[in-house]
């Protein structure tokens, strides 16, 4: 099976849809023009749990406080600077039809404290309440989504726990979806999973037919279990995870 | 390319930055085919955030009745066309501005039963660099969903009220052989029946043998005494229709 590389942008689908073919008699569609687009950031977290051993024995450190969560208000700018700035979507309410260039979009997005277009190392010392969160922003005109976050085993056993909590605060709550809102109102969905290791965030919205899936999350770690005071490496993997189904 | 890339971090070269960003188009593929027949097509793949290695794989997948993502090894699962898929499963480099258009053939086998199946193509970066002492690596992955339908498979759905410990339940149930997309509306009628508020709820994919759970918790428009839940999906004679006494 050969693969392609080509350097064409435009009308992608279309594109596709003229290229594709089938050998016997039959019949297919799909949605032209439909795209999805995954933001993340992705990098290394490496902890830190001198102090946390030390003055917090036994206890599980959340990250939910006192680093400066991200706000419900800090991710609609965010994402509004991203739609309007390059997707055009004047007086729009339904899919659109236009052709769509993957080119213009941004290539970063800047929630407080994350950005989804980061890679790098992240650093985070207890108890000084320093960031290890992670941030998807998916981009998408296919009405149906799913986006979760998972974590694998630890590489060096030794009790160490990790958790994937989400982390956008909004008026105090956590904001996720059922059903989709305009990103000009202010985000009242709710539906989070804390408290296990692999969970599906389903905050969305829909702006003007494209659909808006910023999903955030927190690392909870336990920094006094034996493997916390490993001095060799000790890795666990955070899989983002999204599929349009 | 791998060995290049090792060699210019071995080099001193400026890292590259590692790809955070992947674009599908389309995200998902429904094609139609009967039994004995093949199809050849392609998807594209692109990015706009740094670049690296895609390691393509097929997948099997379904969906729990909360609606969270389950993977599962290709051809372990009912209805999974994941064997009936070919393509290059390489890692391949994805650079900004170079869409790559991904090709696959799909061979339904002869005798299949008419219904719908499905796969998944799933495109994953490498982890980020192994940190030293405690840390934790990142990894990225998105599915290329591929549906196949066979012959004309029938739809088919029931829709039914489930009191459970947390309230009421609407549950959905696929009985047929299709894969049904399904929006589903809530309607909140008062005590002389007049309309309070109507909410049209997302679409839902609802796997054949499959059943999906929505929760009716509240709170509800004030006033409320009937809940109307309809549901309708391409395929359906008629749409899904159930209905809450809400109380005084």
């Amino acid at each position: 099976m050969s693969r392609i590389r080509s350097s064409f942008i435009l009308g992608l689908g279309a594109l596709v849809l003229g290229i594709a073919h089938a050998q016997s008699t039959q019949s297919w569609v799909f949605k032209n023009q439909a795209f999805a687009y995954v933001y993340t950031n992705i990098g290394t977290v490496t902890f830190d749990f001198t102090a946390a051993s030390a003055t917090n024995p036994g206890q599980l450190t959340t990250l939910s406080t006192p680093y400066p969560a991200a706000t419900a208000g800090t991710f609609q700018a965010c994402i509004n600077a991203l739609v309007t700035s390059s997707l055009s979507l004047s007086a729009q309410s339904t899919a659109p039809t236009s052709t769509y260039t993957p080119a213009t979009l941004p290539s970063a997005c800047t929630f407080a404290p994350t950005s989804v277009s980061s890679n790098g190392t992240f650093s985070v010392t207890w108890p000084s309440g320093d960031n290890a969160d992670g941030a998807l922003l998916v981009i998408t005109n296919s009405p149906t989504w799913r986006a979760e976050a998972s974590i694998g085993a630890w590489s060096t056993p030794g009790g160490l726990t990790a958790q994937i909590v989400p982390d956008l605060v909004n008026s105090g709550k956590l904001v996720n979806g059922a059903s989709p809102v305009s990103l000009s109102a202010t985000p009242a969905e709710l539906s989070a999973q804390p408290g296990s290791t692999t969970d599906n965030y389903s905050y969305y919205t829909q702006y003007q037919g494209y659909y808006v899936v910023p999903e955030l999350f927190a690392l909870q770690v336990n920094p006094s279990a034996a493997g916390a005071q490993v001095n060799g490496t000790n890795t666990a993997t955070v899989t983002y995870t999204v599929a349009f189904p | 390319m791998r060995n290049l890339l090792l060699a210019g971090v071995l080099l001193g070269a400026p890292a590259l930055a590692h790809l955070s960003g992947i674009g599908l188009s389309p995200p998902h593929l429904f094609i139609t085919l009967e039994p004995g027949e093949s199809w050849q097509g392609s998807f594209t793949v692109y990015t706009q955030n740094g670049r690296g290695e895609l390691h393509p794989s097929l997948t099997d997948w379904t969906l729990s009745p909360q609606g969270t993502l389950l993977l599962a090894p290709p051809g372990s699962l009912p209805y999974s066309a994941a064997t009936w898929i070919s393509l290059a499963e390489n890692p391949f480099e994805l650079l900004p501005s170079h869409p790559i258009r991904l090709e696959l053939t799909i061979h339904v086998p002869p005798q299949t039963p008419t219904g719908d199946y499905w796969a998944a193509i799933a495109l994953k970066t490498a982890p980020s660099p192994l940190p030293q002492g405690v840390g934790l690596r990142t990894s990225l992955e998105v599915l290329e969903i591929v549906y196949v339908r066979v012959g004309h498979p029938e739809a088919q759905a029931a829709l039914t009220l489930e009191r459970t410990s947390k309230g009421w339940l609407a549950v959905f149930a696929n009985r047929g052989t299709q894969v049904l997309r399904l929006h589903p509306k809530l309607r909140f009628l008062n005590h002389q029946g007049i309309l309070l508020k109507e909410v049209s709820l997302s679409e839902e994919v609802l796997l054949r043998g499959d059943a999906l759970d929505l929760p009716l918790d509240g709170p509800f428009p004030k006033g409320s005494a009937l809940l109307l839940i309809e549901a309708q999906a391409a395929g359906l004679r008629q749409p899904l229709v159930a209905t809450l006494n809400l109380g005084p």
